[in-house]
């Protein structure tokens, strides 16, 4: 029973850290940002390459991945995104170009794969079973995110600044909101929050040029049946994709668990065309009516 | 209007070149005729993509057999060339690859590493066009193919040693199968299945995990749960580097010790890739592994002035294939598709390994005995021989009456455990 | 007077590239041809999704979903009885009617489902990772279709070559079987632009509410173009098995669907000359890269096709063609280039209108 709620956290930590930059860009600008994962590959070859060879303590490579991961993003930004503001339509095949482009770019770089960096810490034992500490951490970093983030949006100014823009772009523009300078800094984010991801992930998992496309299908679902709003939908979608795909593939196989978290999302999106952000809002109106 | 008598007249033309053309024929295979001083072979294996890691020894081993070739003078006299083709580990592009070198270049064999999908999909192209053809990589075995030659390792050759082992250690009888979902992965675990039963061991579970799958939270519980005290690991490709590390941190606490072993631990580039501390304990039997084989020392050394990835028996199978290619020339008396494979099937050919010992083509099966090497991981990737095996034969093919000596009358087919 | 005569660049870059086509084979040995096939095969694929996106503005993921599901059904069919001609037409049509089956329950499901047009996309692109997964796993003896393994990660081999009427279609017949396909759809659609029928689907592409409004009929009308659209890669991947003899489940999957859309977003979507040219243009670039080993050409792709949405939002199609025009105006006209300027003016008033 443990190991179940273990599993379940395990794949929610992962689908969390991998999906949150997407859905803040996507919620606040529109814009669907295929290079997510590269972004986490940019963070991973960071930490592989500073700690794995250089033997920076982890913590340093980390910051240091959030801020290369970071100045990625806003030449991103500067050179590519800000064009396509005004139409996310194109968003989607134009940042799958750059995301091709930097995934090429990676192979080369990190040919068989980059530097192996050891998970620090070791293991818990409990019972019968041994739980990786690293792996407890990661999700209590994601939890720990989701309430930093909540705070950021919910009790700062910028906060309040991105919530208007998202509601309505327009309208918080001509009350005075800087929205080209709320973009830079969404786009700030979301790029440090991908470098942050892909970095703690790089411990686990082989670095190599396709390192991104491991998160993307995942984040990309969560994305979308998590709509317009950055923490609450995806900490919802995150948490349903995460108990699908756990709990079948536990039971009947990694390939049930995938197949069967990609017919989730077609379902949800077929019964609720907002995403878990329209639903949770809907109730909210109708709470606050009463 | 203009567009409409522009459109009735494209369609009358294309239709009478379609007759005319159809009455032409199609065209066939060049015929090979080798002038000058070289003769040319072609690679096709993975230079870009996913599988790129494992294939980089494979140049390497090509580079390296080539210079001995050229050394002794070259195959009946003529330079040796390699024309190299990308797979980009994408099976369409070794398909127009394998037409190009067969319809379209003067080859007179070609070799090609990579996976079993890629092999199959060009197979059916050399044997139309009746050029030999050399698979150098391990695969799960029974292609019985008058064309195509299969150097590498097959399911009976390693998995017996490993299992014979672990018997007479008491090391365990449970087995928790993990391997690839895919053809390969999957007639592996076919392979692993016979054996095991065979010999008396209980498979307490299996899991058939896709090839982009990098978390195992869900496998590894299951095989603790099973009970398992063997894990026998089939997974493949960069994905699967993941496990290991995984692996360990769920496992490391555990009051039994399992095994972990496999037909493929280390051959998808964990020796560059993954920490050591996750691979000790590891049991493998291959054709090949570092610093084990005295007589190996110069192979190596003059390997790592060209290449510092690890090598593999991946590479040892491909140098092995060319030089048996030129053997078989040499016995042949000249490079004619049939005559080499007549020389082959006449059970005389075989071929320097670059490794102190010689590997020969059985003639009846198109595959190749090896010195199979069962050792295990120790400290720092330094691994420790348990056993030397000496030629072990193939013995699958033979087992279910294929004989292959005979040019043309050969099924043609892949063969697994199910078929018979 | 030009409009008379239909001389736009369009119809010379047309009529020159399909000339081309058709005097490619005389020229070039069997191997060649064969190699120029596949450019067709891909043609006739990208006009399955021009028909959905260019056309009616349904931005499908899962074109290479039929096309997969078309190959499969062809290869299994015809590997029923190897050796049995007259089986293979038969597979053809049995293909070609089951992708249009199913793409047809699958534009139910969207359309009368009233599922966000916008999630087309997505539900497509998880369907077709759902059936690539699916189909990889499938290489154990048990998964048989009428007595043919699925083969799973191998998928089908040694597909028979399609025959009609004794007719076998290889190399060179293959060539101008392809060709002739492709050219006909390419009539077919040319009118279309400019037939009651296209605009219908013009009219929902461009504001789906407003059409229903007018009394179209537009969940139908898009449930059968969607169906369309199926049948039509179906057939594409029928050619496909019979042309390579193989088709494997990474096929079936997303990336295929992306070049089908990236060449359409390169030659724009409003002109399917332009797709048909790019198409050739992109598939022969691509192949060549790959033969010449080099590791660089998908940063080139990412970079090209990134340079190209951003300045070029319309298409290089599009473009080239009105920058064509106006020479060829300039050319013809001469002295009068002022007068057809000011006209021109007039006529980009109504299309500035029409950007927005």
């Amino acid at each position: 029973m443990l190991q179940m709620i273990y599993n379940f956290l395990e794949s929610f930590a992962y689908i969390s850290l991998a999906a949150i930059g997407m859905s803040i860009v996507y919620g606040i600008t529109g814009i669907t940002n295929m290079a997510q994962g590269e972004f986490m590959l940019i963070g991973a070859l960071v930490v592989s390459y500073l700690c794995g060879v250089a033997g920076i303590p982890f913590i340093i490579g980390i910051v240091l991945a959030m801020a290369v991961t970071a100045i990625a993003g806003i030449i991103l930004d500067r050179l590519v995104l800000v064009r396509l503001y005004n139409r996310p339509g194109d968003s989607l095949v134009c940042t799958y170009g750059v995301s091709i482009a930097l995934m090429q770019v990676g192979t080369i770089l990190t040919g068989v794969g980059a530097p192996a960096v050891q998970s620090p810490f070791g293991t818990l034992v409990v019972g019968n079973r041994s739980y990786s500490v690293y792996k407890i951490l990661l999700i209590a970093i994601s939890f720990i995110l989701f309430g930093l983030l909540y705070v950021v949006f919910n009790k700062s100014r910028f906060g309040l600044h991105a919530r208007a823009t998202m509601e309505k772009r327009e309208i918080a523009a001509s009350l005075g909101i800087n929205v080209s300078k709320m973009n830079i800094l969404v786009i700030v984010l979301a790029s440090a929050l991908g470098g942050l991801g892909g970095a703690l992930y790089a411990p686990t998992m082989s670095v190599t040029g396709t390192y991104g496309s491991n998160f993307l299908t995942h984040a990309f679902v969560a994305m979308i049946i998590g709509g317009s709003n950055p923490l609450v939908g995806t900490l919802m979608a995150a948490g349903l994709l995460a108990v699908v795909e756990s709990f079948l593939s536990l039971y009947f196989g990694a390939f049930i668990g995938r197949i069967g978290m990609l017919l989730v999302a077609i379902v949800i999106i077929r019964l609720i065309p907002g995403g878990f952000s329209g639903l949770v809002e809907r109730m909210m109106v109708r709470l606050r009516k009463r | 209007m203009k567009k409409g008598i522009f459109s009735k007249a494209m369609a009358v033309i294309s239709a009478a070149a379609m007759l005319f053309t159809t009455a032409c024929g199609s065209g066939t295979a060049q015929a090979r005729s080798v002038d000058g001083d070289t003769v040319r072979i072609g690679w096709i294996h993975d230079l870009s993509g996913n599988n790129a890691g494992s294939s980089a020894v494979v140049s390497t081993a090509i580079e390296m057999a080539t210079e001995d070739i050229n050394a002794r003078g070259g195959v009946l006299g003529k330079k040796l060339e390699v024309v190299k083709k990308d797979g980009a580990s994408n099976t369409q592009n070794y398909s127009d690859a394998a037409n190009e070198l067969a319809y379209n270049s003067d080859v007179v064999a070609v070799f090609s590493s990579g996976t079993s999908a890629s092999r199959e999909a060009i197979r059916g192209t050399f044997e139309e066009a009746k050029l030999p053809y050399f698979y150098s990589s391990l695969y799960e075995g029974g292609v019985a193919s008058d064309y195509n030659i299969c150097t590498g390792q097959t399911p009976e050759q390693n998995v017996l040693p490993i299992l014979e082992y672990i018997q007479a250690n008491n090391l365990g009888t449970k087995i928790y199968l993990v391997a690839a979902d895919y053809n390969f992965g999957q007639i592996s675990g076919e392979w692993l299945t016979k054996y095991a039963e065979e010999m008396g061991f209980e498979i307490v579970g299996s899991e058939y995990i896709p090839l982009d799958v990098t978390q195992y939270g869900s496998t590894i519980t299951n095989i603790i749960d099973s009970g398992a005290e063997i894990v026998w690991y089939d997974l493949v490709g960069s994905a699967a580097l993941s496990f290991y590390e995984q692996y360990y941190n769920a496992t490391s606490g555990l009051d039994r010790d399992i095994l972990l072993t496999g037909g493929t631990p280390l051959i998808s580039g964990e020796l560059s890739s993954v920490d050591p501390k996750y691979l000790e304990g590891i049991l493998v039997c291959s054709v090949y592994f570092e610093g084990i084989i005295t007589e190996a020392a110069d192979f190596e050394k003059r390997y790592y002035e060209k290449n510092s990835t690890g090598i593999t028996d991946a590479a040892i199978t491909a140098y092995a294939s060319m030089m048996m290619w030129a053997n078989a020339c040499e016995i042949a008396g000249s490079f004619d598709s049939d005559a080499v494979m007549t020389a082959i099937n006449s059970g005389k050919v075989s071929g320097d390994s670059g490794i102190g010992s010689t590997i020969s083509i059985d003639p009846k099966q198109h595959h190749c005995n090896f010195n199979m090497y069962l050792c295990r991981m120790g400290k720092d990737k330094k691994m420790e021989l348990i056993e030397t095996y000496e030629d072990v034969k193939p013995t699958y093919l033979s087992s279910i009456g294929i004989d292959l000596s005979t040019l043309g009358e050969a099924p043609n087919k892949q063969f697994t455990p199910l078929d018979d | 007077m030009l409009k008379k005569l239909n001389i736009t660049t369009e119809n010379i870059i047309a009529a020159i590239f399909w000339m081309i086509c058709l005097i490619y084979p005389f020229t070039h040995n069997p191997y060649y041809v064969n190699n120029f096939t596949y450019y067709f095969i891909m043609i006739i694929f990208m006009m399955s999704l021009y028909v959905l996106w260019g056309f009616t503005g349904i931005f499908s993921f899962g074109q290479a979903a039929f096309f997969g599901v078309g190959a499969y059904a062809y290869g299994i069919i015809s590997k029923t009885s190897p050796g049995n001609q007259a089986i293979r037409p038969l597979a053809l049509l049995v293909a070609v009617a089951v992708c249009f089956l199913s793409a047809l329950i699958l534009g139910t499901f969207i359309y009368y489902g009233h599922i966000n047009a916008s999630f087309i996309g997505i539900i497509t692109f998880c369907l077709s990772l759902v059936l690539q997964t699916f189909m990889t796993q499938t290489s154990g003896t048990e998964w048989q279709i009428l007595g043919v393994p699925l083969g799973g990660y191998n998928g089908l081999n040694d597909i028979p070559v399609l025959s009609v009427f004794g007719i076998s279609f290889q190399k060179q017949s293959m060539y101008f079987l392809c060709f002739a396909a492709s050219f006909i759809f390419y009539l077919i659609f040319r009118r279309m632009q400019h037939s009651r029928t296209g605009y219908t689907l013009f009219g929902i592409r461009e504001n789906a509410e407003r059409s229903e409004l007018f009394g179209y009929d537009t969940t139908l009308i898009s449930t059968i173009v969607f169906a369309v659209g199926g049948a039509i890669a179906g057939f594409a991947g029928v050619l496909y098995a019979s042309w390579s003899g193989y088709i494997v489940p990474s096929t079936l999957g997303t990336s295929i669907s992306f070049i089908g859309v990236i060449i359409i977003a390169l030659a724009g979507r409003y002109s399917i000359t332009g797709a048909t040219v790019i198409t050739l243009l992109y598939c022969w670039l691509t192949r060549f890269m790959a033969s010449q080993g080099s590791s660089y050409s998908q940063i080139i792709q990412g970079i090209v096709l990134v340079l190209i949405m951003l300045f070029i939002p319309r298409g290089i199609g599009e473009t080239i063609f009105s920058f064509g025009d106006k020479l060829l105006e300039g050319i013809i006209y001469g002295k009068q280039r002022h007068v057809s300027r000011k006209r021109n003016y007039e006529k980009q008033g109504s299309y500035a209108e029409q950007e927005q």
